[in-house]
């Protein structure tokens, strides 16, 4: 090969990568992205930054380099500038483009095949959502360290040298820091020993022992986190129908045809003829005691092993490690095809119905993505323009739909700037979507009451969202408010928001940067809970200073009827409690919740006799 | 290996000069880039005739798309701001919704009957029964204008579900308005 078709041989993959996933390249923030852009603001000293970079978040994951360390750095750097979040995902993309080709090559002794597998990779609808969300970069580096693990490990198996033995366990060791998945490398590893080079088998072992104490451990420090989306199911019902479900998205056709909306039996068909070019190129070579093609699709199935459980969450780029398996395997196909020179055709003819499909699909997804992202990148940038525009005033937003609710909102893109007084008005409530597993809707929605207010005082500005720009429309919001009897009392009250000053009753100091002192005595008013079996939250916090003079006694009174009286010590500094609803309560207009402190304290110079800083009360 | 260790370091190279790229990529330290809002700068008008005024910013709900550049077809309810004509708090003003009926509306649905309030102020209904251009006109009380703006909201009790359309169709309105008495 010349040194220009060196080049075009290396390259192509990446030019085709960086083509057909332009979009994601370009894309900007959405949804989970904001959770994690959002960590930095918590940290405020070493402590807080330990707990960023390691506690389990995020349905119990830790993915220190992934997700914590890239988003804090990237963030810190270049601030919510996507660009070149994508750009460093590509970068890395380009590495594991470079280290499936050389793997491949190193496996197959194919140029053919080194070509094919990433190829065949790239056109796997598994890549688009991780080339386009950096949320899901932990794919992308997990990816790395899985295959750089297994050729250091290839090349110890080659070499027997201890050097890349011990590469092969610092590799092994940081990769947890990408992807919990990556703790199948060890099965990956055995399996290629037991196939290829036996005598390396017993070096898995301590890796297995790493890999169950990971889970271990991760499982204890994840604790009880129960989320439907992530509940697992280990029967083997279950596990067969998600691996299917697994089998039918990696091969793509089943997906497009509904799409596309072709007859069911061009899926079906295309499936069919797939499955079992894949399955009978591997059982064909295994026969022929060539088991490289089972090695490859034991890479597959021991990758998504651990997802296979987590049956009500069968998503996409869930499979971007494991497509690995079934590139390569695929490129190891058309490798062998490639000498037998009568089976070019049938192979080409196999590539082409997978590929063209699956990279159409694959684009799809790519620009559907790029799409949410711009409509949440146009949301955000205008409130962004709004917040200096109309300082210190609240921003509501109208004709939020479900789509951009659930892209930009639901992940609190303004909490990444400090704005914590954006919200939606009720009217948008109509147009999405609840998904109960997913939490309420309501507090990024302020009160119609509070609106109401807040338009009256002026203390509020109104956008509509018209396509992809903000209009100011407070004029004929407030004109529309006005013109409506007037709202209920809203069931979920801030006291330390001048809006729901007509909820806060008798007992109270004045407004303090978001919080509101009582006295010794405070009241405040409150709309009936809608149903049954909801409940009284109280949040607010106590002062060191009163805390260290002993337990204050919290006494609560739901429209007159006494509740349990709750302690507030140096063990429980927060005011965090709930309380039950009387059930001939619900559907009342107005409730009165009042309480009383045992204690009061007063600061010197400041005449006030202070009970706690209040917070929120609400009906949950 | 050799091709291996080449490769190796072009890739060495490559991902060298895209982070490089990357860490160029934003000059702007500034936290977010700003996009312009559109702000009201408009005053409110007290009387909206679509083939003059094609703005809909004081349309708010249950208005479809300008045809014709002159009439839209309206939803069974639908609702608009107007500025409140000169006088209005001290000697009320004139409600005026000028629309017609296509063949089809009446055909199908007989007749049909408007509805309005204004400011929550109910005005009287009207029934209409034939095809052609109409005009629903009604006094307004001076107490109905506590504001400068006025909001007008208005139902249709019975409309067409044209096939494939998905929309609901009630009258073709091409304009609206509050007039001084």
């Amino acid at each position: 090969m010349t040194r220009a078709g060196r080049w075009l041989y290396w390259l192509t993959p990446m030019v085709f990568c960086v083509v057909l996933y332009w979009r994601g390249l370009m894309s900007w923030f959405t949804e989970d992205d904001f959770a994690w852009l959002n960590l930095r603001n918590h940290v405020v000293d070493f402590h807080s930054f330990l707990w960023a970079m390691f506690a389990p978040l995020a349905q119990g994951t830790i993915r220190p380099w992934s997700e914590r360390a890239f988003f804090m750095t990237f963030s810190y750097v270049f601030g919510l500038h996507a660009r070149a979040y994508h750009e460093w995902v590509f970068a890395n993309q380009m590495v594991d483009i470079v280290l499936l080709m050389i793997v491949t090559r190193k496996l197959t002794h194919s140029a053919v095949a080194g070509f094919t597998a990433p190829m065949l990779w790239l056109c796997s609808i598994a890549l688009a959502t991780p080339l386009a969300w950096a949320s899901a970069y932990n794919q992308v580096q997990c990816a790395t360290f899985l295959l750089l693990s297994l050729y250091l490990f290839i090349r110890y198996t080659e070499t027997g040298r201890k050097g890349f033995y011990w590469g092969v366990w610092a590799v092994f060791l940081l990769g947890f820091g990408a992807n919990e998945i990556n703790l199948v490398f060890p099965a990956v590893a055995a399996l290629y020993a037991i196939l290829f080079a036996r005598k390396y088998w017993r070096g898995t072992i301590p890796l297995f022992a790493v890999s169950a104490v990971y889970a271990v451990v991760h499982q204890v420090l994840r604790g009880g986190t129960s989320d439907y989306y992530y509940d697992m199911d280990f029967h083997a019902g279950s596990l067969a129908n998600t691996l299917w479900q697994y089998w039918k998205i990696v091969l793509a056709l089943p997906e497009f045809a509904f799409f596309r909306h072709l007859p069911d039996w061009i899926g079906v068909a295309g499936l069919a003829v797939l499955s079992a070019a894949l399955l009978g190129f591997v059982i064909w070579q295994a026969i022929a005691r060539r088991f490289l093609p089972l090695f490859f699709l034991g890479w597959f199935l021991i990758a998504l092993s651990p997802l296979l459980p987590i049956h009500n969450h069968v998503t996409d780029y869930y499979l971007f490690v494991p497509a690995l398996g079934i590139a390569m395997l695929a490129g190891h196909g058309v490798g062998v095809a490639w000498k037998q020179g009568w089976m070019r055709p049938l192979a080409a003819a196999l590539v082409l119905l997978y590929a063209i499909p699956s990279a159409m699909q694959a684009r799809v997804y790519t620009h559907a993505a790029y799409a949410r992202a711009e409509r949440t990148r146009h949301l955000v940038q205008s409130v962004a323009y709004a917040k200096k525009v109309h300082p210190g005033k609240t921003i509501l937003l109208d004709n939020v739909d479900d789509e951009l609710y659930w892209s930009a909102i639901y992940g609190s893109p303004f909490q990444v700037l400090g704005w914590h007084d954006v919200f939606m008005t009720p009217d948008c409530l109509t147009l999405i979507k609840p998904d109960p597993h997913f939490g309420p809707i309501d507090p990024y929605v302020l009160p119609a009451a509070a609106v109401a207010r807040s338009l009256q005082d002026g203390s509020a500005v109104v956008y509509a969202v018209e396509n992809n720009r903000l209009r100011n429309v407070t004029r004929t919001y407030r004109a529309i408010v006005q013109a409506q009897p007037p709202p209920p009392l809203a069931s979920y009250i801030d006291v330390g928001q001048s809006y729901f000053q007509p909820q806060v009753g008798e007992g109270w100091y004045g407004l303090e940067d978001g919080i509101r002192w009582s006295g010794k005595h405070a009241v405040v008013y409150l709309a009936g809970p809608s149903a049954p079996g909801r409940k009284l939250t109280v949040h607010g916090y106590g002062s060191d200073v009163q805390i260290k003079q002993g337990p204050l006694h919290f006494a609560l009174t739901i429209d007159g009827r006494p509740q349990p009286v709750r302690v507030i010590d140096q063990a429980n500094p927060e005011v965090q409690f709930e309380y039950d609803f009387p059930s001939d309560l619900v559907g009342k207009d107005r409730i009165e919740i009042a309480f009383t402190v045992d204690r009061t304290i007063s600061v010197p110079g400041d005449g006030r006799l202070l009970g706690l800083a209040f917070g929120q009360f609400g009906v949950q | 290996m050799l091709y291996c260790a080449t490769t190796m370091r072009h890739g060495t190279i490559l991902s060298a000069a895209l982070f490089f790229l990357a860490a160029t990529a934003c000059k702007n330290r500034n936290p977010i880039r700003l996009e312009q809002t559109i702000e009201d700068s408009q005053p409110l008008l007290s009387q909206l005739r679509f083939s003059e005024q094609p703005r809909a910013d004081q349309l708010i709900r249950g208005f479809f798309e300008l045809q014709a550049g002159s009439w839209r077809w309206t939803a069974p309810q639908f609702e608009v701001v107007l500025a409140s004509p000169p006088g209005a708090r001290t000697n009320g003003a004139q409600l005026v919704l000028d629309f017609d009926l296509p063949d089809p509306t009446i055909d199908t649905l007989k007749n049909i009957t408007i509805a309005c309030k204004v400011n929550r102020v109910a005005l009287p209904p009207e029934t209409f029964a034939t095809t052609g251009q109409h005009q629903y006109r009604r006094q307004i009380p001076a107490t109905a204008f506590e504001s400068p703006e006025t909001v007008v909201d208005f139902t249709v009790d019975k409309y067409l579900e044209p096939p494939g359309d998905g929309r609901h169709l009630a009258l073709v309105v091409s304009g609206v308005g509050l007039e001084q008495k």
